[in-house]
């Protein structure tokens, strides 16, 4: 064995700024994690955790890797939830040879040798999520979303989709991160009377419009949820615990839900989280154990090797159930679930996928529905039987 | 094989004014460190440019956070080189860029290297794009004003009861005289075509 016993481990979740409901449950996982491993006695090696707050701030996140990685010895960082964070993490990551643990559905395109993706990406979220909602109740959705690539993008994937199966978006409309002024929003959606609503709004913003549209479905049934649903690939648990009653009947997919313990999993210690149990609060948990189990497979925290490991190491228990990596994209091989958020918040699940590997750049969906969409082809003759 | 331009490397980067839009970040920070190591004059702006930089003589520009309305001219219209900066390769985002009319990029994070083959890729695409573009508007026009040489071809045959082929030669020669091109011969001819006739009975006797 040659890790040391203590090993540093970098931690970036921002606990203040427009996602930080999503951060401080990442964070509490995390730090769950860490404590769970140290007290396991199963391993040679004790993690010691180093959190950096960024604050939401894109600018602040290279210096807070920069300093994890020169300051602090980390070679591995668990952390970051958007794409813009993630995209400014990168480049420290690579230039040091460290390795980034990306624990978050996000939009794809993108692989990196440093960075392993445990987080589904589009064929994994909004694939699916489509596939369940389209022939359930059409095919004109309004599509909205905060304004940066998350929303930019799955509103994009969205209206391919869409056009593929012959419908068209009614609206789209962004709104700036932390905006919860949703009222021309509602006022659009009430006149055009899309079949359901995408959201891909985060946090203030998303409650906002949440509850602002539960209350169109007050005054008008014909937006109730079950008629006209808000559908989201990246609503949570921590989320619906803000919004309350009106959360009511979004149609929401994720890796992980409250209480969704897969039969062949781990079931992760909640017993320090403050907030309520969810893929945010799941994921970097997970990530951690990995990590702690390839070190141990490796007895090396050189982070090429243990990628390496992650990759070859086929299913890791988990608390989304026996997940592997791929090996051209280091993405992860995933069974989401899609569910409905009940009466008293809790998310009953309506269906989980079989696995489905990653394609973040989504050629492998493309070429799969261009061969869907094209006629079988043509027998070059007719066969005879003759007696 | 593409030619290259008779003087080549084509650019005089020294008497380059060059503007970066991108917001404040060390990804703006390496471009402009860059292009001034290099011999360039540089504007940073965001989250516009202004319309005195129409006048700039390449405009390297966002991908990530731009959107419609930063330029002081129609999308695809840009009058210089435009060279995108691309961190997230999201389609949606590359398709903007793209609409922008980008003739090339640059990826994030900047390197010293790769900003000096970008100018001479943009520089020579934007050129290519350009003399394409000037090269279909001439062809373009002489096809819409195919029927103008039609009809001052048959108006000769009539007024001078000649042939098609020596209507047709008389066209040309009437155009090389007058240093004009066959098309605003053609339109001279169909504007007053009896002083042609009378020139053909002049130039017979």
């Amino acid at each position: 064995m040659s890790a040391s016993p203590d090993i540093a481990v970098g931690i970036i979740f921002s606990q203040s700024g427009p996602y930080d409901l999503v951060g401080r449950s990442a964070l509490e996982g995390a730090l769950a994690a860490v404590a769970a491993i140290n007290a396991s006695g199963r391993y040679p090696f004790a993690f010691k955790a180093i959190v950096r707050d960024p604050q939401g701030d894109s600018r602040q996140y290279a210096a807070a890797a920069q300093d994890l990685i020169a300051n602090h010895g980390c070679r591995h960082i668990i952390g970051t939830i958007t794409s813009w964070s993630r995209k400014e993490v990168l480049p420290v990551v690579e230039r040091a040879g460290a390795l980034l643990w990306y624990a978050f559905p996000y939009e794809g395109y993108e692989t990196s040798d440093h960075v392993l993706y445990l987080g589904a990406t589009a064929n994994q979220h909004i694939v699916p999520m489509f596939d369940y909602v389209l022939p359930r109740f059409g095919n004109r959705p309004f599509l909205i979303g905060s304004n940066y690539i998350w929303g930019w993008e799955v509103n994009r994937i969205a209206r391919e989709l869409v056009t593929a199966s012959g419908g068209e978006p009614v609206g789209e409309t962004y709104l700036p991160l932390g905006d919860t002024d949703v009222d021309h929003l509602i006022a659009a959606i009430a006149e055009r009377r899309p079949d359901f609503v995408l959201s891909n709004l985060i946090g203030p913003s998303s409650h906002a419009f949440v509850r602002a549209y539960a209350a169109l479905g007050r005054r008008d049934t014909a937006f109730a949820p079950d008629r006209r649903p808000i559908v989201s690939c990246n609503l949570s648990e921590v989320d619906i615990e803000v919004i309350g009653a009106d959360a009511a009947g979004i149609l929401a997919t994720a890796t992980y839900f409250d209480g969704a313990d897969d039969p062949d999993g781990l079931v992760p210690d909640f017993s320090a989280a403050t907030l309520r149990p969810s893929e945010c609060f799941v994921a970097p948990y997970t990530a951690l154990h990995i990590l702690a189990s390839c070190i141990a497979r490796t007895g090396s925290d050189e982070p090429a090797r243990v990628r390496a490991a992650a990759i070859a190491g086929g299913d890791f228990a988990t608390a989304f159930g026996p997940i592997r990596f791929d090996a051209n994209t280091g993405h992860c091989h995933l069974r989401p679930y899609l569910g409905r958020v009940g009466a008293g918040g809790r998310v009953d699940l309506l269906h989980r996928t079989p696995p489905i590997p990653p394609d973040p750049y989504l050629v492998r969906h493309v070429a799969e529905r261009a061969a869907l969409a094209s006629p079988p082809p043509r027998q070059p003759f007719q066969l005879k039987v003759v007696n | 094989m593409v030619a290259l331009p008779a003087q080549w490397p084509p650019v005089h980067l020294m008497n380059w004014h060059a503007v970066v839009l991108h917001p404040a970040h060390t990804v703006a920070d390496a471009v402009v460190a860059q292009l001034e190591r290099l011999g360039l004059t540089v504007s940073r702006r965001w989250p516009a440019l202004e319309p005195a930089d129409a006048e700039a003589d390449v405009v390297l520009f966002d991908a990530d956070m731009g959107h419609d309305g930063q330029f002081p001219w129609p999308a695809g219209q840009a009058p210089m080189p435009l060279v995108a900066l691309i961190g997230s390769e999201a389609p949606g985002r590359i398709g903007w860029a793209l609409t922008q009319g980008a003739d090339t990029h640059l990826l994030k994070p900047i390197h010293s290297s790769g900003v000096f083959s970008a100018l001479l890729i943009a520089s020579h695409a934007f050129e290519a794009k350009r003399r394409a573009e000037a090269e279909v508007r001439d062809l373009r026009e002489r096809l819409t004003r195919r029927q103008a040489v039609v009809r001052a071809t048959l108006l000769l045959m009539q007024i001078n009861g000649t042939s098609e082929p020596l209507a047709s030669r008389q066209l040309r020669s009437l155009a090389m005289e007058q240093r004009k091109t066959i098309e605003d011969m053609a339109e001279a001819i169909i504007a007053n075509p009896g002083r042609y006739g009378a020139e053909r009975r002049r130039l017979s006797q």
